[in-house]
């Protein structure tokens, strides 16, 4: 059966893994994806809903969380995909440093977030 | 990983159907902030959002049940990877446009 799906640099190499294993790496992609629209909106609902911090921190924050949000999304997908070719390959899986990404930001705008409120 | 292999397409479905819901009440939160911020156009937005919610509930349903297919049966080719592409750049987009959003919402 030639291989016709996308992307080819999945699925041209190696060999049809379990699919529950497929299964299990996509819902890990969504799990991420969603991820990244909640800190969208979460950064988008700090200025649209004025909320009573320091400005620029508020600001900060907000920015913060979006710009993370936009990076998070193109790397689930990418993440995705060498999980998926390692699972072709019968490969050890692939690290991922988005865990420790987001809870860096997280922990940051957190941060920023107290001080907006201290210092009203 | 549980010996029943009909769960796990069935736990995909509803990992796209909360994807879907996502988006939806996202949407729907715009059809509520952004009238305010940028007038008719928001209420736009906020109805394509909508639409692209329901999109990915028929499309994830669709494609949990090639997964189902394919379990079953090995010859049945199971689905490749472009609505995860599309969801991904659809989140790019949402992103970008939020970004504008912040920088209005901030003057």
């Amino acid at each position: 059966m030639p291989e016709k799906r996308f992307p080819a640099s999945v699925f041209g190499v190696g060999d049809e893994p379990d699919a529950r294993f497929t299964l299990a790496n996509e819902r890990t992609f969504l799990a991420w994806s969603r991820t990244a629209l909640a800190m969208i909106a979460g950064g988008v609902a700090l200025e649209a809903l004025a909320l009573d911090l320091q400005p620029q921190l508020r600001l900060a924050a907000s920015l913060l969380l979006v710009v993370a949000g936009i990076v998070l999304a193109p790397a689930a997908y990418l993440d995705w995909m060498r999980t998926e070719r390692a699972l072709r390959r019968a490969a050890p899986l692939p690290g991922s440093r988005m865990s420790v990404a987001v809870a860096v930001v997280v922990a940051v705008v957190g941060a920023l977030i107290a001080l907006g409120t201290l210092w009203r | 990983m549980t010996s029943d292999r009909g769960v796990q397409a069935e736990r995909t479905e509803l990992a796209w159907r909360r994807s879907a819901l996502a988006v939806g009440v996202g949407a729907l939160i715009a059809l509520r902030l952004l009238p305010e911020l940028i007038g008719g156009a928001g209420a736009a937005i906020g109805c394509l959002g909508l639409c692209t919610a329901a999109l990915i509930w028929a499309g994830g349903q669709r494609r949990s049940r090639a997964f189902a297919r394919h379990l079953a049966n090995r010859h049945v080719r199971a689905p490749g990877g472009t609505m995860l592409l599309a969801l991904a750049v659809f989140t790019i987009a949402v992103g970008g446009f939020s970004l504008a959003l912040t920088f209005i919402a901030a003057r």
